[in-house]
């Protein structure tokens, strides 16, 4: 069984397919809407912005205190969850939400899938220095005149894993003079999906997206993590 | 009981906790006519949202030339009201203010400092009450560097 820490960073978890444009679920959101407006009853419209392209903006549909929504455009349908119940809850819900989905709009093929986990750690600074190597086993090779101390940080980077790829986004996020490293993981596939194997892509991609994230944190971080604190 | 519909208008905007993800990590390939190709131009927005009242964990402690190493990291709650941060740790049963996050915890780390010699230099026939457990909590779990 997964565990989840006590002191989880863990705000959101997505999992995401997405498929060649649709015009159907454009034209008829209420048919997906109506199936599930009893559990998902508020509608979030996503705002005209200019340079924006309006059919790619999803609309939400989320639950009333905000937990978890499902999200839905031309080309992709995505179902959220920001108080994570554990990966066997997260699953039940997603697939029962993707095979209605599914039916609806008679979907087949898909471009790509992906099991996302955005985490936000907290932090205080050492001496102004993001104490990076206390959360994290992250290390740049990078010329000895660059210390290794970070005052700033934005980075991306994609890997290409064995059926799939990896992108790691680490950040530096500030809220009011708190601040809080980003360590938004996501794990993609693209290559020749069909609908109906979307359990097999779920499992591969979160089994993918946990392993990585224990890897990324240091041993100590991993203590804070279960309660090991003073 | 009847479903409500509830309209809300999904702020886009970029805020310093927000920003826009290119998922497919590919440029938008845009025609002549500037149509974006439906199945490359991707855009996600998610927004990150963290607890007004976080918990940041503190690995060592350090204040005018000392340095505690705690055995386990010390999770601290910090948290504003009014004009004021405060940060505290029930099991160390001490408490700061300031004016800045920054500020507030140096002031905790001096206190946990100053409780720290204070109480080593308790002696156990000296401590009464909380103080025979806050004695061992802090003989016990720090070392100085």
């Amino acid at each position: 069984m997964e565990k989840i820490y006590p002191n989880s960073p863990l705000v959101e978890v997505v999992f995401e397919i997405r498929f060649s444009g649709e015009p159907s679920i454009e034209c008829h959101r209420d048919l997906f809407y109506n199936d599930v407006k009893n559990e998902y009853s508020n509608i979030l419209v996503p705002k005209a912005t200019p340079q924006e392209f309006p059919a790619l903006q999803p609309y939400r549909f989320e639950r009333k205190d905000k937990s978890s929504g499902v999200m839905l455009a031309i080309n992709r349908f995505a179902y959220y969850s920001k108080e994570y119940p554990g990966y066997k809850k997260f699953k039940k819900e997603a697939m029962r939400l993707i095979k209605k989905f599914g039916d609806i709009y008679n979907l087949s093929k898909l471009n790509r899938t992906g099991w996302r986990y955005i985490n936000v750690i907290p932090f205080t600074r050492e001496k102004g220095i993001i104490p990076l190597k206390d959360f994290l086993n992250f290390e740049l090779n990078a010329p000895k005149s660059i210390m290794g101390e970070f005052e700033n940080i934005s980075m991306t980077f994609i890997s290409k894993v064995s059926e799939g790829s990896i992108t790691a986004n680490i950040k530096l996020l500030s809220k009011e003079e708190q601040e809080a490293i980003l360590l938004d993981l996501d794990y993609a596939k693209k290559e020749n999906l069909v609908l109906k194997e979307v359990e097999s892509y779920m499992e591969e991609s979160h089994r993918y997206n946990r392993e990585l994230f224990e890897e990324f944190i240091t041993d100590s971080y991993r203590k804070y993590l279960k309660g090991e604190t003073i | 009981m009847n479903a409500t519909n509830i309209m809300k208008i999904y702020d886009e905007q970029i805020t310093d906790y927000k920003w826009q993800l290119m998922a497919s990590y590919e440029w938008p390939r845009l025609r002549d006519d500037e149509w974006s190709l439906l199945e490359e131009a991707d855009l996600d927005l998610l927004s990150y949202e963290f607890s007004e009242q976080p918990y940041v964990p503190l690995w060592t402690i350090s204040s005018e030339g000392k340095k505690l190493k705690p055995k386990k990291p010390i999770k601290v709650h910090v948290y504003k009201d009014g004009e004021f941060y405060f940060a505290e740790n029930e099991t160390l049963d001490v408490y700061s203010v300031g004016t800045s996050v920054r500020e507030t915890i140096e002031n905790l780390e001096a206190h946990i400092i100053y409780f720290w010699e204070h109480y080593n230099n308790l002696s156990r026939e000296q401590a009464t009450g909380l103080a025979v457990k806050l004695k061992d909590i802090y003989s016990n779990l720090f070392v100085e560097e």
